[in-house]
């Protein structure tokens, strides 16, 4: 008897300890860094201008130390045009996604598509890849750069950077996408940033309950 | 039997009580910095809300910026944006006790319509969240509060 009652003690104890641990890292940014779609590259003349560089309305910029005043905007990859109307997620990545990022980022376009404000997904331009660093670096940049042309009908535009791949071949792992920048064209002030040592969300993250996606319509609507 | 009687009793009730092992919560002192007047403060109170709704994962400190003032350094920068480890190590450091995972200064404006967070959650590095012409309501309030724990948590050790 006294030996079963050892037993019993022992075995809740157990239990007691591996219920425990699930909770270690608490809420924590997490799920899998696995990701979507193949962005259709599409290769895009002009777009080397910028809408008209308006104000921020009543938004106090922010006083900082010098920063680029403009953004380069190179002469390399073009910005890719999208339909007037249509939400822009731009993605800014050195390498080819990884497959998992493919597989998720075509989930992330679903629904895109699937939205009351419909997006779509497209690679960035040199010019949105610089105006994305300048954006995310320590302090907001001052003045606020202008846009590119290509933004100019788009009610919002999404800038994230798809951050390379740890490991090596055969054994890639994505490492996710850096922390987000949304504008509401015309203004050239960023609605929403994440800037310094913020993280950004997984694919999947981004259009989970509560993930970036959920406040398209939000950021898109103009504030009273 | 009786004896038998007394073990079980122990044991259930030490069944019944809470799993702790491997788990504590993340500790974070939350900073008005006291410029949106009566509408901020109440920005910030929702803020901390969804904190508190948390329950014990998070164990939250509530400050305005006057009372830890004394622990600053004497100049600040105008925006908390511009904040670095350096204004609000002090505030992390707990005589006696770990330091806490991570500060957060929220200067909330909502008649402007403009929020600045910046979270400092090791000594490495500060993660800032940055809102312009959104109304602050409190889905939007809840959403930055989920970005700020998120970012509190890097570099949460057991």
């Amino acid at each position: 008897m006294r030996r079963g009652l050892i037993g019993i003690a022992l075995a809740l104890v157990a239990c007691k300890s591996g219920g425990g641990e699930g909770r270690a890292g608490g809420g924590a940014a997490s799920g899998a860094r696995d990701a979507g779609a193949a962005i259709a590259a599409v290769d895009a003349a002009g777009a080397a201008g910028a809408v008209g560089a308006v104000d921020a309305g009543d938004v106090a910029p922010v006083t900082v130390d010098a920063a680029p005043p403009t953004v380069d905007a190179g002469a390399g990859r073009a910005a890719t045009p999208t339909p007037p109307g249509v939400v822009r997620l731009v993605l800014v990545h050195d390498v080819p996604l990884l497959r998992s990022e493919e597989k998720a980022l075509q989930r992330v376009t679903s629904a895109l598509a699937r939205g009351k404000l419909k997006g779509t997904v497209v690679d960035a331009g040199d010019e949105e890849a610089a105006l994305y660093a300048a954006w995310t670096a320590r302090l907001p940049p001052e003045p606020l750069p202008p846009l590119p042309a290509a933004w100019a009908d788009a009610p919002l535009v999404i800038v994230m950077r798809v951050d390379p791949p740890s490991g090596v071949e055969p054994k890639r792992q994505s490492s996710g996408l850096g922390p987000p920048v949304v504008f509401r064209p015309p203004s050239n002030d960023a609605v929403f940033v994440a800037g310094g040592s913020a993280t950004g969300d997984s694919f999947d993250g981004l259009i989970a309950e509560g993930g970036l996606l959920s406040m398209l319509a939000t950021f898109a609507r103009s504030a009273p | 039997m009786t004896r038998a009687a007394l073990i079980a009793t122990a044991l259930i009730a030490t069944a019944a009580g809470p799993a702790r092992a491997g788990w504590r919560p993340l500790e974070l002192m939350l900073i008005d910095a006291g410029q949106g007047g009566a509408a901020g403060k109440r920005c910030v109170d929702r803020v901390a809300a969804y904190f508190k709704a948390q329950g014990e994962d998070v164990d939250l400190v509530r400050r305005d910026l006057a009372a830890v003032r004394g622990k600053l350094p004497a100049t600040l920068p105008a925006s908390v944006l511009a904040w670095t480890d350096a204004e609000t190590a002090a505030l992390r450091t707990r005589k006696g006790d770990d330091p806490l995972d991570a500060i957060v200064v929220i200067d909330c404006r909502p008649d402007a319509r403009t929020l600045d967070v910046v979270i400092d959650p090791t000594p490495d590095g500060v993660a800032t969240l940055r809102l312009r012409a959104v109304a602050l309501d409190a889905p939007v309030l809840e959403w930055v509060a989920r970005r700020i724990q998120a970012a509190a948590y890097i570099g949460f050790e057991l």
